[in-house]
């Protein structure tokens, strides 16, 4: 049943959320039952592959072993005659060495492990892969930020300080001011503030935070209103600062959006040569309490930056170095008196909760908000969500990592994707996607505002194990219409959810994963759609613009 | 030695890296305390001796039997030799004034300061930990735990805990003599433990620890679950702080019951990571190629399991050869080479 009349947002999603809530009090959900017929139904002259083909994950294996073609035979026969012999696997959710290893019984009988667990290890309950697979893959290749491999320089001209001062001072001529912007790297659109020049500076990565490197051996990539300049030690471009004296403009900002792949003493002189009237410390990620940007302890689980030596931080990759980091993080905050850029109070609070960093004063801007588009389009649909014909439309978006909380949406895939309830999809750069069997992966070009309507997208799975400050693609995905689906410890996906009140939030991956295998997902979705999709559009906020202009 | 407390530890060269960051681990909870490691090796010639200051001293495993060592050692292989000096050890640091010593096999990290762990030797004279210390419930994990406590013995003897007391001393030298043959005598290299079931009733004083956030191994995690709290503590079962977890399983595949028990418990695995870094890091010196010192015959031969069975089986051979690593005529070397070629 759809409402005729349209009510306010903020009433509607109170109503959406009551109503879900009640369903799942009274029990009005279930678990999906009704199977999607097998898409392919390949004969083979084996009768054996016949019945294996409706389980066989043809997109996923053509993805995964582009060889296969060359020998003339399918997919399913190439696993077949010699897939699982090299311990390929014949679909994401299973590892034939896995298989093999735990089941020497198989693997003394010579089948095909596959075939094996379709046929008889399913009944049995066999194991296809090893719990928390995703998580300790990643265990099993940490490496110590202070080992990894520095980033090669970049081909680009090498500046000097005599030479840097001379391309700045042509420049500066006239300019009101000056912003030294620190970054992971330049941004696609600098911020335009009127009068000001941006000197844009993103470190050369030696792999960690603060690395412990004299000023004149730190390198950093400059560009100046988009306009790349080249390659200058931190020592050079302090010393260009300083000969320029007078001839800098008077107004002087520094603005450190990351601290990723910084420099202490590099950025401690340039500060000092810049004798900067503010100084910025942007709250994009949390390199100012750990070498994990997204406070991942050990790259697989949120942390919330406990104390350094704490049990965690003392089993973590990142913990050893963390004490380092937090000496020169004293040493910085001491000297810069930061006024802190926060793109949440939430994002603020977590900061302030897990810091003693002295801090000249604090700020809340968003980034990006939604706003009502010019012509909020209603998009409708007959039929109900979760029957043939009308499947609960569920996306992820962007890179297929943990950090984005793909391993949660492969969890989901592979519980629900054989039911005609769901439909799911993958939104990403070409080079992120991931073809596999009963997913839907779309390349990104363009909008993805557009593309998620385009698709009629009613959650989306951002199940981020990371803590993101800010997320544009919870944006899109809000714009477009979607509700969100995420972890209380994603951030800013969590802060939508409560604010908006447009999805759920749950407080692990393993809740998330029963959100659609229990059908609740099913039953939130049936209830918001008893309301026309409200398409919004994104706000983009130039902060620095607005800090400074 | 002074009055306080020693932890020690008894280990080949081959377990360099697990005793190393054991006393590292040691010194950073108790630095306090007296870390005494016992070598049941010789160091090969040229091995970096820099790992001995992570102890406040090293024993030499022979120190504690003098004459009869070379008899005696030749009865076990690694494994078993490494456990059957505990009891004369521990005996001996009793002895020498330690009012109080744990025990710690190599395999054991600490997590946590033991504090609380001492002060319960400010009452009882021994502490000991379960290998189980709840029922389990599933039949899989009843097999896979609860009957093994059955038949390797209820208390883990990677930990053990003595006050110098009339209690402590005697269950001192109770274990020190039956260590004498225990270690090998049915057959098993752990068969200590077993005798240890009747410790509770040899003994007054004796504690077990039901904490069970103390001696978390691959055979009991079916009942105790690993998590990291916001604050980082490492918590099992929700309340208890993790003390320390024994990385070893010498009954099975630690692999297989880690990941029967952990499931997807992310805490047990990132422990586990921990861990391989920690060795992997710890600077412990390569032991030598030759292998463990008392594996070969004075000549460089192997000494094979079964004639080190054959010398421990029959009194007469140790009578008769008393130091059976030699090598030339009229040793045991030349009995097995004369009488039992299979053998070498």
């Amino acid at each position: 049943m759809r409402c005729v009349q349209e009510p306010a947002a903020e009433s509607r999603v109170k109503l959406i959320q009551a109503a879900y809530e009640a369903a799942v009090a009274q029990g009005r959900y279930e678990a999906p039952k009704a199977r999607r017929a097998p898409s392919r139904t390949r004969l083979y002259r084996d009768g054996r592959l016949t019945l294996l083909a409706p389980y066989f994950d043809y997109a996923y294996y053509a993805f995964e072993n582009p060889d296969f073609s060359a020998s003339g035979l399918d997919e399913l026969e190439h696993f077949n005659f010699f897939g699982w012999r090299s311990l390929r696997n014949p679909a994401a959710w299973f590892d034939t060495a896995y298989y093999l290893a735990g089941n020497p019984d198989v693997l003394a009988s010579g089948d095909n492990p596959f075939w094996h667990y379709i046929f008889k290890g399913r009944a049995e309950g066999r194991a296809t892969q090893p719990p928390r697979a995703a998580e300790r893959a990643i265990l099993d290749a940490l490496v110590a930020p202070e080992a990894r491999a520095a980033e090669p320089p970049p081909d680009l001209p090498r500046l000097g300080a005599e030479a840097l001062a001379a391309r700045l001072q042509a420049r500066l001529a006239g300019a009101e001011g000056l912003l030294y912007c620190l970054d992971a790297a330049a941004p696609a659109a600098p911020s335009v503030i009127p009068g000001f020049l941006c000197l844009q500076a993103s470190p050369l990565r030696a792999a960690h935070t603060l690395k412990l490197l004299p000023a004149a051996w730190s390198q950093t990539r400059l560009a100046l209103d988009g306009e790349t300049l080249g390659v200058a030690t931190d020592a050079a471009i302090a010393k260009a600062l300083d000969a320029l004296g007078e001839a800098l403009p008077p107004r002087r900002i520094l603005a450190v959006r990351t601290l990723v792949g910084a420099s202490l003493e590099g950025l401690l002189a340039v500060e000092a040569a810049l004798a900067a009237e503010r100084r910025l410390l942007f709250l994009d990620d949390f390199s100012s309490l750990c070498e994990s940007p997204r406070l991942l302890r050990n790259d697989v689980a949120f942390c919330g930056a406990p104390a350094p030596d704490s049990q965690g931080c003392a089993i973590c990759i990142y913990g050893e170095s963390r004490h380092a980091l937090l000496a020169g993080l004293e040493r910085l905050f001491e000297r810069c008196r930061f006024t802190v850029v926060a793109p949440s109070a939430e994002t603020l609070a977590l900061w302030r909760g897990a810091t003693a960093l002295p801090y000249e004063a604090a700020t809340v801007i968003a980034p990006a908000r939604l706003e009502d588009a010019p012509a909020p389009q209603a998009v409708a649909e007959g039929g109900e969500i979760g029957a043939e014909g009308r499947p609960l439309r569920v996306a992820f978006l962007g890179p297929p990592t943990l950090a984005h909380g793909w391993p949660t949406f492969a969890r989901i895939l592979e519980a629900c994707g054989e039911f005609v309830a769901y439909a799911f999809h993958h939104f990403a750069a070409p080079e992120y996607l991931r073809p596999s069997r009963n997913l839907v992966s779309l390349a990104v070009e363009g909008q993805l505002r557009d593309l998620l309507i385009a698709h009629r997208i009613d959650l989306v799975a951002m199940a981020n194990e990371g803590c993101e400050p800010f997320s544009a693609l919870a944006l899109e995905a809000l714009a477009a219409g979607a509700d969100l689906v995420t972890l209380d410890h994603s951030g800013h996906a969590a802060v939508l959810v409560e604010r908006e009140r447009r999805g759920q939030a749950f407080a692990t991956d393993d809740d998330v994963v029963a959100f659609f295998t229990s059908g609740k997902a099913i039953a939130y979705a049936r209830e918001r759609d008893r309301f026309p999709r409200l398409i919004q559009a994104v706000r983009n906020e130039d902060v620095l613009a607005a800090l400074i202009g | 030695m002074a009055d306080g407390v020693v932890a020690f530890t008894s280990f080949t060269c081959a377990e360099l890296a697990p005793a190393l960051t054991l006393a590292r681990d040691l010194k950073r909870r108790h630095p306090e305390w007296r870390r005494v490691g016992v070598l049941v090796d010789h160091a090969a010639d040229g091995l970096d001796e820099s790992w001995r200051d992570a102890f406040d001293r090293v024993l030499e495993a022979g120190a504690l039997y003098g004459e009869g060592w070379r008899h005696f050692v030749f009865k076990h292989d690694a494994a078993e030799a490494a456990a059957a000096v505990k009891g004369r050890a521990l005996l001996a640091l009793l002895g020498e004034g330690a009012e109080k010593a744990f025990y710690f096999a190599p395999e054991i990290a600490v997590f946590d300061a033991l504090d609380e762990l001492e002060g319960r030797l400010d009452a009882a004279s021994i502490l000991l930990t379960p290998h189980q210390g709840e029922p389990n419930e599933a039949a899989q994990a009843i097999a896979d735990n609860e009957a093994l406590a059955m038949r390797y013995g209820v208390y883990n003897l990677s930990f053990l805990g003595v006050r110098r007391d009339p209690a402590g001393l005697a269950l001192a030298r109770w274990w020190a003599t039956r260590l004498d043959r225990a270690s090998y005598d049915a057959g098993g290299a752990y068969n200590d433990q077993k005798h240890f079931d009747l410790a509770p009733a040899l003994f007054g004083g004796v504690e077990v620890l039901r904490d069970p956030g103390c001696h978390v191994a691959s055979w009991n995690l079916s009942r105790r679950e690993i998590e990291i709290a916001r604050d980082g503590r490492i918590l099992v079962n929700g309340r208890f702080p993790l003390k320390f977890y024994n990385f070893a399983n010498p009954y099975g595949d630690a692999a297989i019951l880690t990941e029967r028990y952990a499931g997807r418990r992310l805490a047990v695995y990132e422990l586990a990571a921990f861990r391989r870094r920690a060795l992997a890091a710890c600077g412990a010196p390569a032991p030598g190629r030759e292998g463990w010192a008392y594996g070969r015959f004075d000549d460089g031969a192997p000494i094979a399991d079964m004639a080190r069975r054959l010398y421990r089986r029959d009194p007469e051979f140790g009578a008769r050869y008393p130091d059976p690593f030699a090598a030339g005529p009229n040793t045991y070397l030349a009995y097995l080479q004369a009488n039992r070629p299979d053998l070498l």
